[in-house]
């Protein structure tokens, strides 16, 4: 039997940087507030390891900026100028809505985090100001208790409860003991971040695999924008200690280091005008423009033998890596003294674009809610703010989103009567949770889970086609047919990573399949989501963002919110419109 | 291709004396490779049943969750080269499991 615990008046799940600012947000509001947290409560989720932990930004507009005295570099910049840069870089695929939300209230989100004892350690771009990832979630998590915030740490999220079509709780498993939960609350945030364990190559820590999303879906509400997820171009893959990091990433947008092909050659020239190519390796377009370039030279065949480009940091002369070491004093502590090893014993690393970003996510309104009753979402699990390509800061995404979540949770909470726990369907989920302890002979998590990152790996990154699209979805059909038949060879609930696996999966697959058949049903390329078999950006036919469904088994194509701004009118080729669309952003840039 | 000896100190989740099981891993020469590298490996290949620091782990030096004593002295799992033989013990005397321990 699922014990039902003590009930809150908000649960927010995930204890990155959006669920601290989220259960922060709620407490204020007088709510009782719980954060489950699947690791330590503030060095788990994504926030941690944002920018490696050497070069985090928070964004925010110049005006701002320059009144909370941090940069007056660009005080003549505007939210609204801010607003159409967001638009732009997102192909127009944004939520208006949200974008105003943003660029109106980062300044507040990034004044209030200074007063909590955010450090601030210079300016990394006009809007860009640079902090330590670690640092904002100290500053979140000290000012959350201060507010009496209790967390639950090293806790599973599984399932969401309902009654009567609202949202009354969260099932989760305390991972230790192994013990199953219900925790009753009157609302919940999901802020559990991106899905990049779907991807055998990806950038963020093990708890990111998509539950948030899959159960708010499982649960009836929406996602949006699916297919769009951006890779980060130069993450290492080999070799296999450093797999996952993103240091050859810091060094390029630094200005370091060069890509080659396994002759030893560059490459991005090949498939990036001039113009473009300047953007890739000067901007912070460079993920979406850099992912590009290099999966098309990979898949040319002219790739490192290990599957991905090489990334050479030449040693000599001694004066260009004495000016690296005063560019990132963190180089010379810890695993990037490490790393640093490697390319003065004149090797280089093998990096490819890894998942990075999820653009798309759980379909939310501007005060954060879903279209369940109740089930409130912030962050990277939510979608629609980026639209087709984020340039500008997560963080900022998570600080905006989250406050918004948390304030409109506790409102929802108070007026809501006491959560009540549906105990049928309470018994039927412990059933499909505890499924496997019960059989043998069926294939191991581990083994599903490597099948799912093939079809991933070979059908869902940077360059997609029809055809490979198709047998994605059939090969996760398969997989969806094996999932109830999975058995465990270890049958101790204490920290049992085969469960945990199993539990992993049942979200990694509807993520998977939502991200695919997303894909297949935007015919165009735009933004992060590039298809070789149809190569233009279709301004006239394609200004939709792609709603899922769960309940209704429903796919809608729904007219992107251009409540602001429009795009012209046309079609293009894939890389003559970024130039289109960079030219306008420059243009404007020059101010009197 | 390279060995790896590892023996690992091993306790129930029931409780009870820990005991010590042993486990041959290969990687290719040219491989860099870290402790955790290694219990990955085991898990996926030999022996599902081992448990260690896995479930929010940053594997980039950054979380400090994944400590482990190695040969003797505390390292993070994932910032440790692995040694060519070596043992492997729980950090602390609050073991959950196997390498697991209470944080």
């Amino acid at each position: 039997m699922i014990h039902t615990e003590t009930a809150y008046d908000v649960v927010v799940v995930g204890s990155g940087g959006g669920g601290l600012r989220a259960a922060i947000g709620a407490a204020q509001a007088g709510a009782r507030t719980l954060v489950v947290c699947r690791g330590k409560a503030n060095r788990s989720g994504a926030t941690l390891l944002a920018g490696a932990n050497i070069s985090a930004d928070i964004a925010c507009d110049g005006a701002t900026l320059s009144r909370l005295g941090i940069s007056h570099s660009n005080k003549d910049d505007t939210p609204d100028t801010w607003f159409r840069d967001v638009v732009r870089e997102g192909f127009y695929l944004n939520n208006q809505d949200l974008v105003r939300l943003f660029v109106d209230t980062a300044g507040d989100r990034l004044e209030e985090l200074l007063q909590w004892g955010l450090t601030v350690r210079g300016m990394e771009g006009e809007r860009e100001v640079s902090v330590f990832g670690s640092d904002i979630l100290d500053a979140l998590y000290g000012r959350a208790k201060t507010l009496g915030v209790e967390f639950l740490p090293d806790t599973l999220f599984t399932d969401l409860l309902q009654k009567d079509g609202q949202v009354t709780g969260v099932v989760c498993v305390d991972l230790a003991s192994g013990a199953l939960k219900a925790i009753p609350a009157g609302a919940v945030v999901l802020c559990t971040g991106g899905a990049h364990n779907l991807f055998s190559e990806n950038s963020g820590s093990t708890d990111l695999c998509g539950e948030g999303q899959a159960a708010a879906f499982r649960a009836g509400a929406e996602l949006v924008d699916m297919e769009m997820i951006s890779f980060c171009p130069t993450v290492t893959r080999f070799p296999t200690m450093y797999k996952g990091n993103i240091l050859p990433y810091i060094f390029i947008t630094t200005g370091y280091g060069s890509l080659l092909n396994k002759y030893g050659k560059t490459f991005t020239h090949r498939y990036l005008s001039p113009k473009v190519e300047q953007l890739a390796l000067d901007s912070e377009w460079n993920k979406m423009l850099l992912s590009y370039a290099i999966q098309s030279e990979i898949l040319s065949g002219r790739g490192a033998k290990d599957g991905g480009v090489y990334f050479s940091l030449p040693s000599h002369p001694a004066e260009i890596m004495e000016e690296l070491y005063r560019d990132l004093p963190p180089l010379t502590t810890g695993i990037y003294a490490d790393i640093m090893k490697i390319f003065a014993a004149g090797r280089s690393l093998t990096v490819q674009p890894a998942a990075h970003y999820f653009e798309g996510g759980i379909r939310v309104a501007p005060d954060m809610s879903t279209a369940l009753p109740g089930l409130f979402a912030a962050g990277e699990c939510a979608g629609g703010l980026f639209g087709a390509n984020r340039v500008s800061a997560a963080t900022t995404e998570m600080l905006v989103e989250g406050a918004a979540a948390g304030r409109s949770a506790a409102a929802f909470a108070q007026g809501a009567a006491a959560p009540v726990v549906d105990s049928a369907a309470l018994d039927q989920l412990e059933e499909e949770l505890l499924r496997p302890f019960g059989r043998t002979g069926g294939p191991a998590p581990h083994e599903l889970k490597r099948r799912l990152h093939e079809i991933t790996g070979s059908s869902l990154t940077v360059i997609r086609r029809e055809e490979e699209l198709k047998k994605a979805l059939a090969g996760l059909k398969e997989l969806e047919a094996q999932l109830p038949l999975v058995s465990f060879t270890d049958r101790n609930r204490t920290y049992n990573r085969q469960w945990r696996e199993y539990l992993e999966l049942r979200n990694m697959l509807p993520c998977a399949w939502a991200i695919t058949r997303s894909a297949l049903l935007r015919r165009e390329s735009r933004g992060v989501h590039v298809r070789s078999d149809c190569p233009q950006t279709d301004n006239s036919r394609c200004l939709y963002n792609i709603v899922l469904s769960h309940r209704g088994g429903v796919e809608t194509l729904v007219p992107a919110v251009l409540t602001h701004t429009k795009p012209r009118d046309g079609v293009w080729r894939y890389t003559e419109y970024i130039e289109q669309v960079v030219e306008e952003l420059d243009g404007e840039e020059v101010r009197p | 291709m390279k060995d790896y000896h590892v023996t690992v100190r091993r306790s129930g989740p029931d409780g009870g004396e820990s005991y010590l099981q042993e486990y041959t891993v290969s990687f290719p020469e040219e491989e860099i490779v870290s402790v955790l590298n290694v219990l990955e490996t085991i898990y996926r290949e030999q022996d599902p049943t081992l448990a260690f620091f896995d479930h929010a782990a940053c594997r980039q030096a950054a979380c400090g969750k994944c400590m482990v004593k190695v040969d003797g002295a505390v390292k993070l799992a994932c910032k440790e080269p692995a040694h060519e033989t070596m043992l492997l013990e729980p950090y602390s005397s609050r073991v959950v499991r196997d390498l697991l321990c209470q944080s």
